[in-house]
C-alpha cells in the first residue's frame, strides 16, 4: 500500500529503528510498510497515524477512493 | 545492533526451545534405535512419545513464536509455514505414490516433518513480503 511513512519519519530525523520503538512493532515490520511489502491492520494503520497526528489516509493511499 | 535487537526475548525463547527439542529429539531416536532389542511393549510405546513430544514441543514454541511477534513477522512466518507445509505434504504424497506403484525405498513416516523443516528453510528466503 502506497504511503508517505518514509518522509514523515525522515522529517522527524527518526530512524526506522526509532519509529519500531515508538509503535511497537520490529524494525523489519517499519522496513516492510515503507518498501509496501506489508499493508498494516487497521490497528496499526490508525496508532501510526495517532503518532503523526494525522489522518490515516493522509499517510495511506485509499486506493479504493475515486480521484477527485 | 544489540544482541535484545536482533533476538528478541519471543526469538530466543524460540531458539532455546527448538535447539533443546532437537538435541532431545535425535538422542531419543538413537536411544531407541540403540535399545530396541530390549524394549518392549507399554515401555516401547513411552519410550516412542519422547521424540514424538519433541515435535509437538516444537511446533507448540513455533505457533507462541508467532502469537508473540508482530503483526508484520506473524504474516510472513504464517505464510512461510502453510506454503512449507503445503509442499511437505506434495512430497510425501509424491513419495507414497512412488512407493506404491514405483517400487522406490521406502520412506518412514516421520521423515515428513523434517521435509517440512527443509521445506520451510528453502521457501523463507523467497517469501519476504505479506502481500
Amino acid at each position: 500500500m502506497r504511503n508517505t511513512l518514509k518522509v514523515l519519519r525522515a522529517e522527524r530525523g527518526w530512524t526506522q529503528n526509532d519509529l519500531s520503538e515508538r509503535l511497537g512493532v520490529s524494525r523489519q515490520a517499519v522496513n516492510a510498510l515503507e518498501t509496501e511489502k506489508h499493508d498494516p491492520s487497521l490497528d496499526l494503520a490508525y496508532r501510526i497515524a495517532a503518532l503523526f497526528g494525522l489522518s490515516v489516509e493522509a499517510i495511506f493511499h485509499n486506493p479504493h477512493r475515486p480521484a477527485a | 545492533m544489540s544482541v535484545a535487537v536482533l533476538f528478541p526475548p519471543a526469538s530466543r525463547r524460540y531458539i532455546l526451545t527448538s535447539v533443546v527439542t532437537a538435541v532431545l529429539y535425535v538422542l531419543s531416536i538413537k536411544a531407541i534405535s540403540w535399545g530396541q532389542s530390549q524394549l518392549d511393549g507399554p515401555l516401547l510405546w513411552a519410550a516412542i512419545l519422547v521424540p514424538v513430544g519433541c515435535i509437538a514441543v516444537q511446533l507448540w514454541a513455533t505457533l507462541r513464536l508467532m502469537a508473540q511477534v508482530d503483526e508484520f513477522m506473524r504474516a510472513l512466518l504464517a505464510r512461510r509455514f502453510i506454503i512449507a507445509a503445503c509442499l511437505a505434504f506434495i512430497v510425501a504424497s509424491a513419495w507414497g505414490f512412488l512407493e506404491t506403484f514405483a517400487r522406490v525405498d521406502h520412506l518412514p513416516g516421520y521423515m515428513v516433518y523434517a521435509i517440512f523443516w527443509v521445506a520451510f528453510c528453502i521457501v523463507s528466503p523467497f517469501i519476504r513480503s505479506t502481500r
